[in-house]
């Protein structure tokens, strides 16, 4: 079933389409959810909050827009709504490198064996800490796949931020590594 | 040369992680509960609208009665409303009553009948 059609069958209030719509896009806010909120707990109730307003408002999609990149704003605009609610944190425009505080605990254990798969984990440890705005982007970006155009359509970011928040969140990540991981070069130059 | 190599290679690893999904598992019933829970949503959703269109019907035909039994006949309503002043009580519980009846009837009794049609 083509976007058109599910868009058509979920405007006549079909429960199959819905269901066709959730096991086509659960990958999309569930990954988003997840970086997002950074929290596993809530993200079940968060993704399902995501899906009924995605139905509810299904008349408000006029096809403008890809639906994935409808789907993607609404998911965007619940995770910012849930973090505001729990008092959690919303953008902000703290220096982004004092924002990211690793504890020890967090990346020692990494640190006995380090190989590629451990500065993957890694990675993904110094993005889970990195202000919201740099973890949604980057997340939409390189996960998602969505063009700037389509990120700038999801968050309401401008383009030029949004490539300044991928290319910043880059530097902030080669820069984390290389502090955490002092013996980072014979790994990089592995096989 | 060997710096260019440094960051090319670290631009792969951050690249590959960055590309990979986050480990947490997607519940495999997620669809299930969540199609539930809309369907349970929209029966509620249906059986209120339903019950509001029938109420306010009602009231329309009463209020539609009230001004044809009292305008032409130029009746006075002022004994009327003291009266419903005077047995307020018994007034009030009638409609409390009706409206509950109503209201069970219509929506609770509907749900409860959609809901167990939907378990067999």
């Amino acid at each position: 079933m083509d976007d058109v059609a599910l868009v058509n069958a979920l405007k006549a209030g079909n429960t199959n389409a819905f269901r066709f719509l959730v096991d086509k896009y659960r990958n999309l806010v569930w990954h988003m959810v997840l970086r997002m909120t950074n929290r596993q707990e809530d993200a079940e109730d968060l993704c399902q909050e995501v899906f009924i307003r995605v139905f509810k408002q299904i008349d408000k999609f006029r096809g403008d827009s890809k639906l994935s990149t409808w789907i993607g704003s609404i998911a965007y605009n619940a995770c910012v709504d849930q973090m505001r609610k729990s008092k959690r944190e919303v953008i902000s425009g703290a220096d982004p490198i004092l924002a990211i505080n690793l504890a020890q605990s967090d990346v020692s254990p990494l640190l006995n064996s380090i190989d590629r798969n451990t500065m993957k984990k890694l990675v993904h440890r110094i993005l889970e800490k990195m202000p919201l705005q740099y973890r949604t982007v980057i997340t939409l970006f390189h996960l998602e796949e969505f063009s700037y155009r389509e990120i700038e359509e999801i968050t309401g970011m401008p383009e030029g931020t949004v490539k300044s928040y991928l290319s910043r969140g880059r530097e902030i990540i080669r820069q984390k590594m290389t502090e955490l991981v002092p013996d980072i070069q014979p790994v990089l130059f592995e096989a | 040369m060997e710096m260019k190599e440094f960051k090319k290679n670290l631009d792969g690893i951050i690249d590959d992680s960055l590309r990979e999904p986050p480990d947490n598992i997607f519940p495999d019933d997620f669809t299930d509960k969540l199609v539930k829970k809309l369907e349970k949503q929209l029966a509620w959703q249906e059986l209120l609208t339903e019950f509001g269109l029938k109420t306010g019907l009602v009231l329309l035909a009463l209020i539609v009665m009230g001004i044809c039994l009292i305008f032409p006949a130029k009746t006075d309503p002022a004994p009327l409303i003291q009266w419903v002043a005077s047995h307020r009580l018994i007034v009030c519980g009638s409609i409390g009553v009706g409206l509950f009846t109503f209201v069970f009837d219509q929506v609770v009794l509907k749900y409860m009948f959609k809901r167990s049609r939907q378990q067999f």
